[in-house]
């Protein structure tokens, strides 16, 4: 009896948890990013974003040396002592290397922005949203330093994403190789636009205005400036692979990014309107 | 222990990824919580786990609460049938369960169109996330043992 009547408290709760998980999917898909929830989420965004650019400062070196250390795959039929021996060896290289890539990303960026016209603010990338779901990163600036909804994100490279949730010093950039991101963009040799789509691990898809535009690979791609949101001028990429599609009729184009997301850490965000005068590849 | 795992899932594990894909530390607490101590502690550590998932880190909201209040319920009940635990169980639940997991939010996020990515991406995603977090299991598995037998004490009144 006593078996039978925990079980049964056991269901309620799970059925109470669920229908609180659902009532509170609801009220967040209705309310959109300008509902209570989505600014709870801000706002808890905001309170543990210091607590992980905390943890990202002590543990990035670590973290990159893990990363070093599994792409090491032939180092490992060498003796225990000699693995240990190198991971020290590797550990200073490694912090080293960390310094020398930031210095130089760093200079880049500085090179770039001394260049431009437009009004930026640097930033660091403080963490990735760790879902397999979004590409997304959490950056170091926020209202506070003038960052607004849909502001354009850049790097040395060229384009990062977009500004897509903002709190007081921290904000989550939407990356230009997400799904759900589109830019309006052109080809830099015609001048022929279109939309820019991201299709995560594969390169962005590139759908023309006017599909019977001839393509060349190895074509650099711009920001247009017509969406409103990024300003003209942005470098993007690279068409890496023109194809024509199933039916035949409109050309399947594919552009490689020049900047390379998974390896952000330093980037700008332009807080002004104007022309982009290239970036510094 | 919640927020002590998203920090880290975000900052150091968010470095150190599996074929580009990144461990759910949230499936492993639930699902090894739910195996320690039953289904209703899984349901509610699923909840509370999913919760400060989709909270603090500005996800779709109750999304990763209702998918692991359920795996935390399944591996509870699931429990119940395993007759002589083996010291692979841990490993072989925690895998399976967030393979199943990772599928299920998949398929939920795609029916209220919050789901971007193809199907072949979710099964990949899903894979290669339940080796990581099986991976990650006899390494975490102890520490969480330690943290359910900690709150049992801490439970008890003596007289």
């Amino acid at each position: 009896m006593a078996i039978y009547r925990r079980e049964r408290s056991t269901r309620l709760l799970v059925v109470a948890l669920v229908v609180t998980s659902l009532v509170i999917i609801t009220l967040d898909i209705r309310g959109g990013q300008r509902g209570p929830l989505a600014a709870a989420g801000t706002i808890s965004l905001a309170n543990i974003s210091p607590l992980q650019d905390g943890i990202a400062t002590v543990f990035r070196p670590i973290g990159s040396f893990f990363s070093n250390l599994a792409s090491l795959g032939s180092l490992r039929a060498e003796n225990e002592r000699l693995q240990a021996e190198v991971a020290e060896l590797q550990a200073v290289r490694v912090r080293f290397l960390e310094y020398e890539r930031r210095l130089k990303q760093l200079t880049a960026l500085l090179e770039f922005k001394e260049t431009q016209e437009v009004e930026t603010i640097g930033a660091t990338v403080i963490s990735e949203v760790p879902t397999n779901f979004e590409a997304s990163v959490t950056i170091d600036r926020g209202t506070a330093d003038g960052v607004e909804l849909d502001m354009a994100v850049v790097a040395a490279e060229g384009l990062v994403g977009r500004v897509v949730s903002v709190s007081e010093r921290w904000s989550k950039v939407l990356l230009l190789i997400d799904v759900d991101h589109a830019v309006h963009a052109r080809l830099a040799s015609t001048g022929e636009t279109g939309i820019l789509r991201g299709q995560r691990e594969r390169d962005l898809r590139f759908d023309l205005i006017d599909p019977g535009t001839p393509v060349e690979a190895g074509e650099p791609v711009v920001t247009s400036g017509q969406d409103g949101v990024y300003p003209p001028g942005i470098e993007i990429g690279a068409v890496s692979h023109v194809a024509p599609n199933e039916s035949g009729f409109q050309e399947q184009i594919l552009v490689r990014p020049y900047v390379d997301v998974s390896r952000l850490s330093e980037v700008l965000v332009v807080l002004s309107g104007g022309v982009v005068e290239g970036s510094q590849r | 222990m919640v927020v002590t795992a998203l920090l880290l899932q975000s900052t150091v594990f968010a470095q150190v990824k599996l074929a580009g894909a990144k461990p759910e530390l949230m499936f492993l607490i639930t699902i090894v919580m739910a195996m320690l101590e039953g289904p209703s502690v899984g349901a509610v550590t699923g909840f509370t786990a999913g919760m400060g998932q989709d909270f603090l880190l500005d996800q779709p909201k109750g999304l990763t609460a209702l998918t692991l209040t359920l795996v935390g319920y399944a591996v509870g009940q699931v429990r119940q049938y395993i007759v002589t635990p083996g010291p692979l169980t841990p490993v072989l639940l925690v895998g399976g369960f967030t393979a199943i997991g990772v599928l299920f939010y998949g398929l939920v996020a795609f029916l209220l169109g919050q789901l971007g990515t193809g199907f072949l991406f979710l099964l990949r995603t899903a894979l290669l996330s339940a080796v990581y977090n099986a991976v990650l299991t006899p390494l975490l598995y102890p520490v969480l043992k330690r943290v359910a037998e900690a709150s049992k004490t801490s439970r008890v009144h003596r007289w």
